[in-house]
Order: structure tokens, then C-alpha cells, then sequence
């Protein structure tokens, strides 16, 4: 070999090691552009603010596939978060790939999870987000928002959520929802159908803290709580409970409260439950009746007591108003349901859930299942919110009660339902959000609403067609051919004289 | 660098001269006609579902079709720059004329680069589509087309490369396709090696999937401008060194 090839393969050599000793520098400092508008992957100064002070590491677990679009988003946004501070520690967990990872994940944070008809993992809890023993979950609806009011746009909160999380596993105190006790409701510790445990597990991942409350012991029982939740009380609360929560309810305290009809000790009549002076605060007053429905089409029980109602247009009920026929409206069943009405005051309810015009309702459960002299007729309202002015102008809303007319609504198997048939249980999950109300994380701006999907008519599909899989490559054939024809015309001709 | 334009001329002119090129460009628009619209017809049927990601970067970031697009394009484009002169010995008259080598394979190189470009432009077409049925960040289409321009030269020039080092187009065009073959599979890695492990970030490093889905999400990374810019200039480099030796010591 002479010298010259040596020296020329030494060159080739040395120019691929130092290509490959410049790769592993740019890997390890690298620089990223954001080349989108509306600069979706650049960091608010929020964000940088808060992912700067961490004061301890924070792990961030994606329990997305690699695959799916919302985590490739997810993933260029921590990308960034990652950039900014050494403290984060991203884990990605592909749910698909990784059973055992996933497994582990789902155990540690106590992760529901099932797999969609083609076979994907789906979870309700999108990202975990944990700094020692304190979590906070992110759920794909935390991540965005797709409104059908809003033209079918799509809003990010994908920055919003991780900072809000980040902000809130330093030491932040998650709202506490209190269940009231002692007089027969449905516990939290109890994991049946019956039960209230399954409703427990939801708040849990939903970030609230849900635990136990006496309304007669102790001087202020409901001093930290956020919500109180009064969940189908079998036995009447003192006159004294009753005071204290209308008190807390008028510092500005917010109230859940479900109850089915329970009938009387050694009576055929539905007996009180003694919370008369806490809902009339809120202009609501729960009838001691229990509503029977005549209608075939809505009667879901024997005799009527099950009852299938219609919701009404309201912050809560979002997503439950509407033609079943056009889109996928979850129907509402509702199992002995006690009839809400509005009392006059200075505060007017507002209809959630109502029965249809032929319901009754009936005082004494003897004469059934005919209405009888001084039952009511429908339709019967089975669900009302309303809402007290503000107790002062710092806080975000006024004390605000949800009074649903059935425990059923609260219950595990409203949580069991088809999809289809789910609709009491997104009431009492939305009545939730409405009642804790968290306000969105202002200092980091909104980003702009893009368009969700394509707008195509049929006519305009099929012209997107004819342009793209028959014109553009008929014209470059054909253009093809008259390169080949001229050429061919030209070939073996002399040049024209100049 | 004399000599450079002429030689650009006849690569341009020998290439859209011959039927190949336009068989390649039909195939090239009806295989992207194809994809275009399967992904148009899925985002107009579930737009709740599909809507955290936009059309463009379901085309260009979200397949593994942009491989079999550079498989369909690459070896073909520059199996014959070097092989078929060498076999028909028209090299010798090239290299005797004043022209350096760098100035030779930079022409052919430039000229395999024009014609790639010219293949993708019509592309340009479903953007426009695209801006009749809902919003285009046009920075981020310019993002995506460097990325497939970038992506195109560093595969071009190591196509050069393997029609350089044989006299045969099919061999050269095997060894293009083997290279990139291997680069697909380590890319693939990504999906397969454990996150966090140097696998991963190999992987990471030299998946073309990854890379166009950062690119057509409007992110540009100088991790994919340094793999891209070795990537070319290597293949490059070597080539020129390759034509060097042919002049002194014959092909």
C-alpha cells in the first residue's frame, strides 16, 4: 500500500472518530428549538420558576405508550422540564411493552386500568407525578380539552398540569373531602357495590383527600374540610349537627349531600333526615317521598322505583344534555330516588336531573303501585345545585351545595355501568369538580385553541383523492412520457447549425 | 472548484433524461398520495381521538413509511453517479479534465441532492390541502422539510459513497440499502432497548422516526443538525479521497 492510501485511509479514520466523538458531545449538550408559533415547547417563566426551586428531586412517571400522540407531546414538554433542572427525574412506562413495569406502577399507585376492544392499555391516571411520599396523578383530560362549543378545538393544558403537579407535591394541601358519619351512610371503607369505597379510590386520583367525619364530636369537626359529603344517612342528624354544618355551610364551606327515601322506623312512611335548615339555606328541601315512574319507557325497576331521568343544561351536567341519537350522551339510572324541590329564599337551585312529566311520588309505601290521594305528580326534579353569594371577594365561589335524590348516585355500581348507562356516576364526579371548583394555574398563559381533526365533506374527501393518489402522479408520468418522446424525436439528429 | 457547474449540468440533464427518474417520481406521488390520504381520511372520520396531533405530523413524524419513501429513493438515485462511469470508463476522461475531485463528487452529490428535492416538492401541494381543511404553522412545515432535506443529503451522500467504492450499480445500490437497513434497525431500538440505557440513547440517536416526529412537532434539536451534518460530511470526505486516489493511481 503506498503512502499515499495510508495517509488517505488514516484521514477517513480520523474523520469518522472525530464525527463520532462530536455526536457524543452534542448528546450531552445539546440545544433545542422551538419551532412552532404559538411556541408550544418553550417554557413559561412560571414554569422555569418552579421547576428551579424544587427543593428535593421530583419523578415524573409516564404511563404512556412511546407511540401514542398525546405522550410524544407529553415527551418534548419534559424534554424541557428535564433541561431546566437536574431535580426532575422523568420515567417513561410503555403499558404496552413494559407489563412488568407497568404492573409495578399500577400497584405502587394504586392505578386502575383495563385494555379498549384493540387491545390498548387504558388507565385513570396518565402521569404520576411524586416528590418523597407525596403524588399527584394527571389524567388525560387534565392534559386537554376538546370543545365541541369551541368550533371542535382543541386547548393544551399539558404545561398547566405538570407545573400545578410539581406546585402541589412540594407541600401543598390537597382538598379534603369529609363523609359525614353515625347515622347509617355509606362508608368509605366499604369496597362492595353498596359501598362508597369505590368513590373513595376516584378522589384519591383525583388528588383530594376523602376521610371521615363526626358532625357531633369535637368543638369544629369540619374546620379542614373542603367538601362535606352527607352520603345516604339512614338515621336523622341532630338538630345540633344540622346547625353546625348550615354554620360551616355559611363561612363558606360547600356541601354534597345524597339521600334515598328510608322509610320510618315501624312506619310505612319515608322518615326525615333531619338536614332540613342546611339545604333551605340553598332554597332545596328533600321530600320524605320517593319517586315511582309510570312511563314504560323510563321505568328501569319493577314497580317503578328505578327510575331513568334527564339531565338539565348545567356546569355539572355538561356532556349529559343532548340528542343520544347524534353523539354518545351516558344515560342517567337512578335507583329510589326521593323528590328535590325548591323552597322560596333568596337563593334559587337549579335543575341537574329530573324525572319524566308521568313520575308520582308517594308518601306511604302501602298503597302501591297506584298514586293515592296526596301524592305528587311529576315531573320531579332528583338532582339540584345551587349556589350562596361569596363570603368574601378573595375566595373563587360562593358556599355551594349538590343535592342528589338517591344514593345510587354515589354508590360503586353507578361506577359499573356500561359506558352508555353511566350517566349518574359523572354527575356526582362533576358535582365534585363543581363544588371544590380548583381555579386553573393563571401565571402560566393559556396557549392558543387549535383545531381538533379535519372539517372534510364527503365531495371534498374524494376530490383530496383524485388530486393526490391519481392527478400528481399521472402528470409526473406523463410528463415522463413527453421527456421520453422528445427525446426520442431528437435522438440521432445533428446539431442546428448556429 | 472549476468544473463544478458542468458537471452539475450533465448529472441533471443524464438523470430527467432517463425513464427511471420519472418512473421513480410517479411511484415517489403515489406511494405519498397514498399515505396522504389514508391519514386525511382518518382524521376526518375521528377527530376527537386523533386530535392531539396534526395531520402534517402524522405524515411526516408518526411512520415508519418515510423509510420505505427513503428506501424507494436513495439507492436508486445514486447506485449509478460513480458505478456506471467506472464500468464504462468514462471516469478516466473525467478525472484527466482540470477539475478537482472535490469539485467532482460535490457536483454529483448536488446534482443526486436537486433531483431528491425535485421528487419532494409536489409534496408541498398536501400542505396546501392541508391549509383548506384546518390551521398549518407553516414554521413548523419549514422544520419538516429541512428535516427531510437533511435526512435525504445524509443518506445521499452515503449512497455516493457505496457507488463509489464498486463498479456495479446493483452492488452499490445493495450496499446503500444495507446501510440504511442497519440504520433503521438500531433506530428501531428505540422502541425495543430499556429507556434510559445507552441502547436507548444509541437509538434514539440515529432513529429517523424520532427525529422527523420532533422535527414535524416544530422542534429542532442540534443532536439531529450534528448526527445529519457527520452524516453527510463523512460519505463526503471519503469519497472525495476515494476519486483522489483513482487519479493517481487509476480506478
Amino acid at each position: 500500500m503506498s503512502a499515499w492510501k495510508t495517509s488517505s485511509l488514516v484521514g477517513v479514520a480520523a474523520a469518522i472518530v472525530a464525527a463520532i466523538l462530536l455526536n457524543v458531545l452534542a448528546e450531552r449538550r445539546f440545544t433545542r428549538w422551538d419551532a412552532t408559533l404559538a411556541k408550544r415547547w418553550t417554557l413559561s417563566v412560571a414554569t422555569r420558576d418552579t421547576v428551579r426551586s424544587l427543593p428535593e428531586p421530583a419523578t415524573i412517571w409516564v404511563l404512556l405508550a412511546p407511540g401514542d400522540p398525546l405522550g410524544q407531546g407529553i415527551r418534548q414538554l419534559l424534554t424541557a422540564y428535564e433541561a431546566e433542572s437536574q431535580r426532575i427525574v422523568v420515567r417513561y412506562i410503555d403499558p404496552d411493552r413494559d407489563p412488568l413495569g407497568f404492573e409495578d406502577a399500577r400497584r405502587r399507585f394504586g392505578i386502575e386500568a383495563g385494555r379498549t376492544a384493540d387491545g390498548r392499555v387504558v388507565m385513570d391516571a396518565a402521569i404520576v407525578v411524586t416528590m418523597g411520599d407525596r403524588r399527584w396523578f394527571i389524567t388525560t383530560q387534565d392534559l386537554l380539552e376538546v370543545s365541541e362549543e369551541d368550533k371542535g378545538r382543541i386547548r393544551r393544558h399539558e404545561e398547566q398540569a405538570l407545573t400545578h403537579a410539581l406546585r402541589s407535591v412540594q407541600g401543598g394541601e390537597k382538598v379534603q373531602v369529609c363523609f359525614t358519619e353515625g347515622h347509617g351512610e355509606l362508608s368509605i371503607e366499604d369496597g362492595s357495590d353498596l359501598g362508597a369505597g369505590h368513590l373513595r379510590d376516584i378522589l384519591e386520583k383525583d388528588n383530594y383527600a376523602p376521610r371521615r367525619v363526626d358532625l357531633g364530636h369535637g368543638a369544629d369537626p369540619l374546620a379542614s374540610c373542603g367538601v362535606v359529603v352527607v352520603a345516604g344517612p339512614r338515621s336523622p342528624f341532630s338538630p345540633t349537627e344540622d346547625e353546625r354544618l348550615a354554620a360551616w355551610l355559611t363561612k363558606g364551606g360547600s356541601v354534597l349531600y345524597a339521600a334515598s327515601p328510608v322509610r320510618a322506623p315501624g312506619k310505612s312512611t319515608f322518615g326525615s333526615d333531619g338536614l332540613a335548615a342546611s339545604l333551605a339555606a340553598f332554597g332545596i328541601f328533600a321530600d320524605d317521598a320517593m319517586v315511582v315512574e309510570r312511563d314504560p319507557e323510563r321505568i328501569l325497576e319493577s314497580e317503578g322505583v328505578g327510575v331513568l331521568a334527564e339531565a338539565r343544561p348545567h356546569g355539572i351536567t355538561a356532556g349529559l344534555v343532548g340528542e343520544r341519537e347524534k353523539t354518545l350522551v351516558p344515560r342517567i339510572r337512578v335507583k329510589a330516588a326521593r323528590p328535590l324541590s325548591r323552597v322560596p329564599g333568596d337563593v334559587v337551585a337549579a335543575d341537574l336531573v329530573v324525572t319524566g312529566a308521568r313520575a308520582f311520588a308517594i308518601r306511604d309505601v302501602r298503597p302501591r303501585p297506584e298514586a293515592a290521594t296526596g301524592d305528587r305528580d311529576g315531573p320531579f326534579s332528583i338532582a339540584l345545585a345551587s349556589e350562596r353569594p361569596r363570603v368574601s371577594p378573595s375566595v373563587a365561589h360562593g358556599p355551594r351545595l349538590v343535592a342528589l335524590g338517591s344514593t345510587g348516585f354515589l354508590s360503586h355500581a353507578a361506577w359499573q355501568e356500561p359506558l352508555a348507562d353511566r350517566g349518574a356516576a359523572l354527575v356526582t364526579e362533576n358535582a365534585l369538580s363543581w363544588l371544590t371548583s380548583r381555579p386553573r394555574v393563571v401565571d402560566i398563559p393559556e396557549r392558543a385553541a387549535v383545531p381538533a381533526g379535519m372539517r372534510l365533506t364527503e365531495a371534498s374527501r374524494r376530490e383530496v383523492r383524485d388530486y393526490v393518489v391519481f392527478y400528481m402522479p399521472a402528470a409526473a408520468l406523463l410528463l415522463g412520457l413527453a421527456v421520453a418522446f422528445r427525446r426520442r424525436s431528437t435522438e440521432g439528429r445533428s446539431p442546428a447549425p448556429r | 472548484m472549476s468544473g463544478f457547474v458542468p458537471i452539475l449540468k450533465r448529472e441533471l440533464l443524464v438523470f430527467f433524461v432517463t425513464p427511471l427518474a420519472w418512473v421513480l417520481v410517479t411511484v415517489f406521488l403515489l406511494v405519498q398520495g397514498m399515505h396522504f390520504f389514508l391519514i386525511v381520511d382518518h382524521f376526518s372520520s375521528q377527530p376527537a381521538t386523533v386530535a392531539v396531533q396534526s395531520p402534517l405530523q402524522a405524515f411526516f413524524g408518526n411512520t415508519v413509511l418515510l423509510y420505505l419513501v427513503l428506501f424507494l429513493l436513495v439507492p436508486p438515485l445514486t447506485m449509478r453517479l460513480f458505478a456506471e462511469e467506472r464500468r464504462s470508463g468514462t471516469i478516466e476522461a473525467l478525472l484527466t479534465t482540470p477539475v478537482s475531485p472535490a469539485a467532482v463528487v460535490l457536483a454529483k452529490y448536488t446534482a443526486a441532492l436537486v433531483a431528491y428535492a425535485f421528487m419532494w416538492a409536489p409534496t408541498a401541494l398536501y400542505v396546501v390541502i392541508l391549509r383548506r381543511t384546518g390551521d398549518v404553522d407553516l414554521r413548523v412545515v419549514g422544520a419538516t422539510y429541512a428535516g427531510i432535506l437533511g435526512i435525504g443529503a445524509a443518506y445521499l451522500s452515503i449512497g455516493l459513497f457505496a457507488s463509489a467504492v464498486t463498479r456495479s450499480q446493483f452492488i452499490a445500490f445493495l450496499l446503500t440499502a444495507a446501510v440504511m437497513l442497519a440504520l433503521f434497525v438500531v433506530g428501531i431500538g428505540e422502541f425495543v432497548a430499556r429507556e434510559g440505557s445507552t441502547m436507548h440513547a444509541i437509538a434514539t440517536h440515529v432513529s429517523v422516526w424520532a427525529h422527523m416526529n420532533e422535527l414535524a412537532s416544530g422542534v429542532v434539536d442540534s443532536r439531529r443538525l450534528v448526527f445529519y451534518g457527520t452524516l453527510t460530511a463523512v460519505p463526503l470526505f471519503a469519497t472525495t479521497r476515494l476519486v483522489d486516489a483513482w487519479r493517481w493511481s487509476g480506478t
